[in-house]
Formats: C-alpha cells, sequence, structure tokens
C-alpha cells in the first residue's frame, strides 16, 4: 500500500520528540488544545502526537492504512493548536518543525488515494464533485442570498465578493452573507458577484486529502475569476481566504485576497459607516483559518473596539491559543468529531459564557452555524447569542 | 480464531460493556500509538510491548470492574498517565503482549480543592499543570513535578521514579509524595481502598489530614510502585499560601572548583536561601549558576538573594552577562518541554545519564559520566554537550549531562545507541559505584533497581505482592520478583 504523500515528510516526522504538549491539557483553559482530545473519546491516535506515532508506523511498515484508520486521521480539525502549543519552530525559516497538519494532511491524501474514504467523507466528495458545492444544490441557487443586498453582478468593480459554499447555500450562511454585503455596499465598496459561475473554494476538499478535486476547482475559479477580469477579492468565509491566499497561487490565482473584516476595519476607521453605538458585552471567537492559519487577529477586534458601548472581553483561549469550533478540516460537513456535551463547539460556547458576555462574535460562517447550533444545544439561547461582527455592526449603526 | 484470541475478544466484549464501546479499542493502530516513549526512538527500538486492548475507564468503579474482569482471564493489565515518562523503556514493557493497556486520561477531575483544611483531591488522571493552575487560582500552590509539568499525570508521577517527580522547588520543598495525604486505589484484586485518613479509612475522621494519624501510613507502598500494586484513581495532597514573589538570577562562577565550592556553601545554608539552583556548563565555557527565589515578600526575597549573591562572590562568582546563549542552556532545563523549544532545525537532544546521587566531595561523578559518554557515544554528531548538577532533598544532587545532536544523528540512531551501548554501562555507573538511583527508572523499568535489592527486601516485596495481587495480573515482571 502507498504512502507517497507520507515519505515525503519522513524528516519532519521523525522529529516529534513525542513530549505530548501538542495534546493541550483538558483544565487549563487559558492554553491552546487539540479539540479531538477534548471531546475526551479519542485514544492516542486521536492526539496530534499519537497523529506522528501513527505515521511513523505506516512509514515503518508496522501498521497499513484501512478504514477505522481513516476514521481517526479524518477527525483533525485542522485547527493547527498542535503548532501553537508545541511551537517548536525552524529558527531560519520560522516553519514548524514537525507541522502536525501537514502530516495529517498527508496521511489523508494517502488514504483517500487508497481508497480508505469514510461515508461521510465520500459523500462530500460527491457532492462536491457532482454539484460543485457540498449541499448538492443547483447552482443556479448559489447566488439567491445576494438578493435585496444591492449587490450586483460582477463587472469590473474594484472587489469580488466571495461568499463561499456556507455563505451561499446554508441558511444561517445567508443571513452572514447578507449582512455583510449590505453593509459593504452601504459603505460604498465597489464589489460584485460571479453567483453561480463560481465553485466551491475546495479549501475543505482539499483538507480532507482529495488533491485531484481541489486542484479542479481551484483551476475553474482562477479561470472564472480571470475571466470576469477579477484583481481583488473579499471573501465572507475564512476557509475560501485560506484556500485564494495560500493554496490558489499554486494554481496561477495570483490575485488580491482579504477577508472581509479587513475591509470592514479600514471603512468604519475611515468613516464610510458611522457606528451610533451597542450597549452589550461581547467575546470573540478567532476561527482557525483566519487567526492561526493567516495570523489575522486584530482586524474583528478593531473593528467591536470602534463601537460605541460595546464591552470587548477575552475568552482564556483567544488568539493563537482560541479553541476551535469543531468545525474546520471538513468536519463541519463530515461530522466526525462528535463529543456529545464536550464537543468542541459546546465547549468553546462554555468558554464564551464564562466572560460574562452575550453576545458571541464569529466572523466565520461555519463557526456561526456550529456555535449556533451548540448554544441551543447549552439550552442558552434565551440570554446569549451568536453574532457576526457584520451583524453586531449593522445593529451598531442603526443606534 | 485462536483460543487465545477469542478469549481476548470475549474480555474485550466485556469490557466494552463497562465501559462503553467509545472507550475500549482493539486497533492495532490505536493500540501501537500507545508503546512509544517521548525523547526516544520512535523506531522498533524505542517501543514498549504493543498492548491487546486499550481501555478509558471514567470512574473508579470502572476500574475496579476491570480489574476483576481481568483477574478472571488472569490478563496483566498496564496503568498509563500521561504519557509523559522520560523512561527509555515506554511503561508496558512489561506485561507481555497480552496486556490490557489502561490508559487513565478520563478520569480527570479535580474533586474539590478545600482551602480552610489546605487540600486538593483530584483525580488521578488529572494534568499536573491543571492541577497546579486551579490551586493556584485559590490563592494557594500545591507541589507538583516541574519536568514535564504539561504532560505528566497526578497518577503516573506517584507511580513514579522519586515518588513523585521533581517539583522545580524540590530542593528546597520535597516531593509531591512528602505532600500526598491520601489515595484512593483500586487493587489487583478490584477492590477500592483509601488510604491516608478520611472517612473511607478512617469511619471518625471527616478528612485528610495526618496520612498515619488513623493508623500505620500505608500509602508509602503504593509511591513509587510503577502501578504493581494496584491503579491509583484519587488523590488528595496539602497545599500552602502561593508565594507571589518571583526572583530569578545568573551567576558566572567561572571554574568547576569555584562553583562546587560555593554550590556546597549554598546547600548547607538553613533555610535554603533559594527555591531552586541549578549549576551548569557548556564544554569549554564558565560554570553557571541559575537560582529561582519564590518568596511572600519582596523583602524576603531581597534578603534570600543577598545571601546567594554573597556566597557566589565570595567564590569568585560574578553576576553574568544574560546573552541568548545561556537563556537558551537554561531553557532546556525549563518546564515546558524539555528543552525541545532550544533544538535547532535538524537536531535532536537527549539527557545522557541523569542521577541522584549522593553528594560527593568531588564532581568525580561528573567525570566518569563523561568518560563513559566519549567511549559509548562520543563518536556520533554532537555539537553542544551540557553538564548540570542541581541539589536535591538532603545530602544528593541530581548530576548528569545534556546533549544535543546534530543533523548528522538522528533521534532513531541516538536513540538506539544509548540502547545498545551506554544505558547498562551508565545503571553500572549510578547504583553499584556511586549507590544513587538513575531517572530512567520512572517507576516502570525498575528492574534494574531491583535487582540491586537485599535478600530481605525481596523477601518482603514478593509477599507484598503475591498477597495484593494473587494472579499476578497488575505490571507482572515490573521487578522480576
Amino acid at each position: 500500500m502507498e504512502a507517497l504523500h507520507l515519505k515525503a515528510l519522513r524528516e519532519k516526522i521523525s522529529k516529534c520528540m513525542g513530549c505530548g504538549i501538542c495534546r493541550g491539557v483538558w483544565e487549563r483553559k487559558d492554553q491552546a488544545m487539540c479539540p479531538v482530545w477534548a471531546t475526551g473519546t479519542g485514544f492516542e491516535d486521536s492526539t496530534p502526537r499519537g497523529r506522528v506515532t501513527v505515521a511513523q508506523d505506516i512509514l515503518d511498515g508496522f501498521i497499513q492504512y484501512s478504514m477505522p484508520l481513516a476514521e481517526s486521521v479524518f477527525r483533525c480539525t485542522d485547527c493547527a493548536c498542535c503548532v501553537t502549543t508545541c511551537d517548536s519552530m525552524d529558527p531560519e525559516t520560522g516553519d514548524p518543525i514537525v507541522d502536525v497538519p501537514s502530516i495529517v494532511a498527508a496521511m489523508r491524501m494517502d488514504l483517500v488515494e487508497n481508497g480508505f474514504v469514510p461515508p461521510h467523507v465520500r459523500d462530500y466528495f460527491k457532492a462536491v464533485h457532482v454539484n460543485g458545492n457540498p449541499y448538492k444544490l443547483p447552482q443556479e441557487q448559489r447566488g439567491k442570498w445576494a438578493k435585496g443586498t444591492g449587490i450586483e453582478p460582477f463587472s469590473g468593480q474594484d472587489y469580488l465578493f466571495f461568499a463561499g459554499d456556507v455563505g451561499s447555500f446554508d441558511e444561517r450562511g445567508q443571513v452572514m452573507a447578507r449582512s455583510v454585503a449590505t453593509l459593504l455596499v452601504k459603505g460604498g465598496v465597489s464589489l460584485g458577484t460571479l453567483s453561480d459561475r463560481e465553485l466551491s473554494d475546495g479549501n475543505d476538499a482539499r483538507v480532507l486529502g482529495e488533491a485531484g478535486l481541489f486542484q479542479y476547482l481551484a483551476e475553474h475559479n482562477i479561470e472564472t475569476f480571470r475571466e470576469a477580469g477579477v484583481k481583488k477579492i473579499i471573501s465572507l468565509d475564512p476557509h475560501s481566504f485560506n484556500a485564494f491566499k495560500k493554496y490558489y497561487p499554486e494554481f496561477g490565482g495570483d490575485f488580491e485576497i482579504f477577508h472581509y473584516t479587513q475591509i470592514l476595519e479600514t471603512l468604519i476607521r475611515d468613516g464610510g459607516l458611522v457606528l451610533s453605538g451597542l450597549k452589550a458585552r461581547v467575546t470573540y471567537h478567532d476561527p482557525c483559518y483566519l487567526g492561526r492559519h493567516n495570523g489575522l487577529y486584530d482586524p474583528p477586534r478593531n473593528i467591536l473596539k470602534k463601537v460605541p458601548g460595546l464591552d470587548l472581553v477575552e475568552m482564556k483561549r483567544n488568539k493563537k491559543s482560541a479553541f476551535c469550533c469543531g468545525g474546520g478540516g471538513g468536519n463541519f460537513f463530515t461530522d466526525m468529531v462528535g463529543g456529545g456535551i464536550n464537543s468542541p463547539s459546546r465547549i468553546r460556547v462554555r468558554e464564551a459564557l464564562e466572560t460574562g458576555a452575550e453576545i458571541l462574535a464569529v466572523t466565520c460562517p461555519l463557526c456561526a452555524k456550529m456555535l449556533d447550533d451548540a448554544v441551543k444545544d447549552e439550552g442558552v439561547e434565551d440570554r446569549f447569542r451568536v453574532m457576526d461582527v457584520s451583524e453586531i455592526i449593522t445593529e451598531a449603526v442603526a443606534g | 480464531m485462536t483460543e487465545e484470541n477469542g478469549n481476548m475478544n470475549s474480555l474485550f466484549n466485556e469490557i466494552v460493556a463497562v465501559v462503553g464501546s467509545e472507550h475500549a479499542t482493539m486497533e492495532e493502530f490505536a493500540r501501537r500509538s500507545y508503546t512509544r516513549a517521548p525523547f526516544y526512538s520512535m523506531g522498533a527500538g524505542g517501543r514498549g510491548k504493543t498492548p491487546a486492548m486499550v481501555v478509558r475507564p471514567g470512574t473508579t468503579e470502572e476500574v475496579s470492574e476491570i480489574v476483576k474482569l481481568a483477574n478472571k482471564s488472569r490478563t496483566p493489565i498496564v496503568p498509563r498517565g500521561g504519557g509523559g515518562s522520560v523512561s527509555p523503556l515506554p511503561p508496558h514493557h512489561v506485561g507481555g503482549d497480552n496486556n490490557i493497556l489502561m490508559d487513565t486520561q478520563r478520569l480527570n477531575r479535580i474533586i474539590d480543592i478545600d482551602t480552610e483544611y489546605m487540600t486538593v483531591t483530584a483525580e488521578s488522571g488529572v494534568i499536573l499543570s491543571a492541577l497546579a493552575e486551579e490551586v493556584r487560582k485559590t490563592g494557594f500552590h500545591v507541589h507538583t513535578v516541574d519536568v514535564p509539568i504539561h504532560m505528566d499525570s497526578v497518577g503516573g508521577v506517584l507511580s513514579g521514579f522519586l515518588g513523585g517527580g521533581e517539583p522545580s522547588d524540590m530542593a528546597t520543598a520535597g516531593t509531591m509524595n512528602d505532600y500526598l495525604l491520601g489515595l484512593k486505589v483500586v487493587l489487583p484484586t478490584g477492590e477500592i481502598l483509601q488510604t491516608g485518613g478520611g472517612p473511607a479509612t478512617n469511619i471518625n475522621q471527616a478528612r485528610f489530614l495526618h496520612r498515619e494519624a488513623g493508623g500505620p501510613d500505608m500509602m508509602g507502598m503504593f509511591v513509587g510502585d510503577g502501578g504493581a500494586f494496584g491503579i491509583k484513581t484519587e488523590a488528595t495532597f496539602a497545599i500552602h499560601p502561593h508565594p507571589p514573589v518571583y526572583l530569578p538570577g545568573i551567576t558566572d562562577m567561572g571554574s568547576r572548583e569555584n562553583m562546587w565550592k560555593a554550590f556546597n556553601e549554598l546547600v548547607s545554608q538553613a533555610p535554603y536561601p533559594y527555591t531552586r539552583l541549578l549549576a551548569f556548563h557548556e564544554e569549554g565555557g564558565p560554570w553557571y549558576f541559575v537560582h529561582v527565589i519564590r518568596a511572600h515578600s519582596e523583602a524576603e526575597a531581597a534578603t534570600r538573594k543577598k545571601v546567594i549573591d554573597d556566597i557566589c562572590s565570595a567564590n569568585g562568582g560574578k553576576p553574568a552577562a544574560v546573552g541568548d546563549e545561556i537563556m537558551q542552556i537554561a531553557g532546556m532545563f525549563s518546564a515546558r518541554r524539555l528543552g525541545q523549544q532550544t533544538l535547532p532545525a535538524g537536531s535532536t537532544m537527549t539527557y545522557f545519564g541523569e542521577a541522584l546521587i549522593p553528594r560527593l566531595p568531588s564532581l568525580e561523578y561528573l567525570d566518569d559520566l563523561n568518560a563513559l559518554l566519549d567511549e559509548t557515544v562520543g563518536d556520533l554528531d554532537i555539537y553542544k554537550r551540557v553538564d548540570f548538577v542541581v541539589p536535591y532533598l538532603r545530602a544528593t544532587t541530581i548530576t548528569g549531562i545534556l546533549l544535543y545532536f546534530g543533523k548528522g544523528t538522528t533521534r532513531d540512531e541516538a536513540s538506539g545507541r544509548m540502547f545498545q551501548t551506554a544505558l547498562h554501562r551508565m545503571e553500572e555507573l549510578y547504583t553499584e559505584k556511586y549507590g544513587g538511583w538513575t531517572e530512567t527508572h520512572q517507576g516502570t523499568s525498575m528492574s534494574h533497581s531491583a535487582s540491586a535489592w537485599s535478600p530481605a527486601f525481596r523477601s518482603f516485596m514478593r509477599t507484598i505482592k503475591q498477597s495484593l495481587d494473587p494472579n499476578n495480573i497488575m505490571m507482572p515482571g515490573l521487578w522480576r520478583i
């Protein structure tokens, strides 16, 4: 059985000292922690350290890829907490020495190529392959979210606004997409949308190990963007942002990429939106693909700090140490992590509640959905709500 | 299916009925993921036995049920804590291939912090940094191991070497064992035992106050037992007001003679002026002292610092110009990652011959260790070696060498050579020539230490083991008695 992708990482794998600090510690609520380990339902192989040990065992021929192993490997949420906690970096390049997320990605690519794909993952791939989105909905519906926002079809505006799969098809995501687009239009930002001409950004297909599908999606979108004359892209979804910024360049996708919070921050700073105020205690959840993966911690906070009357409080795990909502690494669609009462999203909501906040601010449609559901599961929807930063700003503009 | 496999499958199904299917596994990749010892090769040389199954009980009662089932089928059990042993041998090199590895990390509840009676009770899977942090929030301090605090569990360290690892203030405040007040243990027969006081030991004693007050102190037999006498599921420790002042310092002592004279003076002070003291030296460079003072007031810290400074100064010491290089070496001894953060890319690092030995008139032990190093692994690509001496309890020191291997030496190669050529010789040096103890024991690879037991002690241990564990299922073979 081939382990071609893993073989390329043999040196990284051998560098792991096996200390296990990458797991994090349950009770240390101020430190980064592997969300899968936090569920308390996995064995050592579910920890970042264990995943490296498994990788070494595959390379040494002690174990073979299998479906049960795939079930374990596909539980990683690609949140990169393990990189934060390990922080063993190459002093010359600044890159992580072990880099568990890349090891997991390689194992997933090997698993996919060897035909070991758990049913939920297979269904995701199939839906994206057949429909261009994981919701199995027709392409024509992709642009429906934009109705009433004032956003126009893209025809050479300054920015393309890319809503992504969740922003386009998921009910909660659509609310967020409409909120962001409405605000940006109101603020005078020149932007348009490609609606049904865009496909899935492919970020989660890539993380789940379907390199071929990701390449297809990336090349399709890049061609579409080029044909339309796109130079700059505002992404709603940090997953899209991550794919565009870090992986599209491999296929020639050389666009200027922004997350919407970067644009909104500038808009508010320059007076493009006037904020009347919002009296509320708010805590902010860093999405993994915006924060740890791309280092954008400040724009959302800077926006919230501009709102008169808003009291921004931090959770103990924040920024680099923020706890994953569990929706990364494809888990939003595949739901491989589980965890019940200790699912990552419910843990995160409890952490947010500890701050005394009444609003949990998010900047990712996947986080919004995951945490919304967790608020209901925790039974606190009467006193606690999840709001996208743009939704908060909309209320703050109205005053 | 062989009869043995059939029996194991049957036992597995019974255990699943106790803990649920999500907390027990016979998958090979999962079982093998537990075979690794940190800091050593991930290849065959650095692996322990592969357990037949892994089970993760969530309560003392579940532990008890599993132990009873294991007794019925005479299946060995190997308990596991945080998986952070720095032993070159993973915890389950004992017990054969058909053992049940009991991962205790779901026993992760801090049950009670009682600031009035100054105790904390926690389950055995609680990671020590978490315990320390939670206790600190109440303004108190619990003595936990310093290295490696972020991965070791309460049960793991209490079962290991030194009966509870090395608190950063061990030289001045003792080990975790000194603060242990009570233990809940599942005996090898599955019975649940509470030691040390409290209503489960003494029906008239509501709290853990003095572990010997209600009868003989039977707790010590479970401390450092490697899990052979039972599986710890809860522990109660004494806690103390947290000293808020933290005052570190570094002194350049120049020669080894200067350092050793000052060292002996410092460790003879009463009370100790330092909370923690470390002497180290990189080949070709001066000896440095790193000290840490933890105090309850700035004035107390200043007074203690003056004592240290005066003794160092009288022996030729001067304040060090603290550069990155010194801090990098000092970082090797930090609590977090055993030096991992200081490793340049492509290199690996290990301890060579760290041992607890009686304090000697001179540092001849270190010379012997260096000679052994040159003889056994000296030809490897070693780009840095750091000698160190740390005061330990009473008249003992922990003395050893840290090795940084260069890019020309893989961890597999380094640990392979350590196994093949160096470890046995080092153990001879520790226990036979100097009468000390090696840190490689960690409670679970104690066969060498047991080989030095007197006939009377061996017989005593055998009697206890047979009495507690008639079917010899708990860590069988640990001491080879």
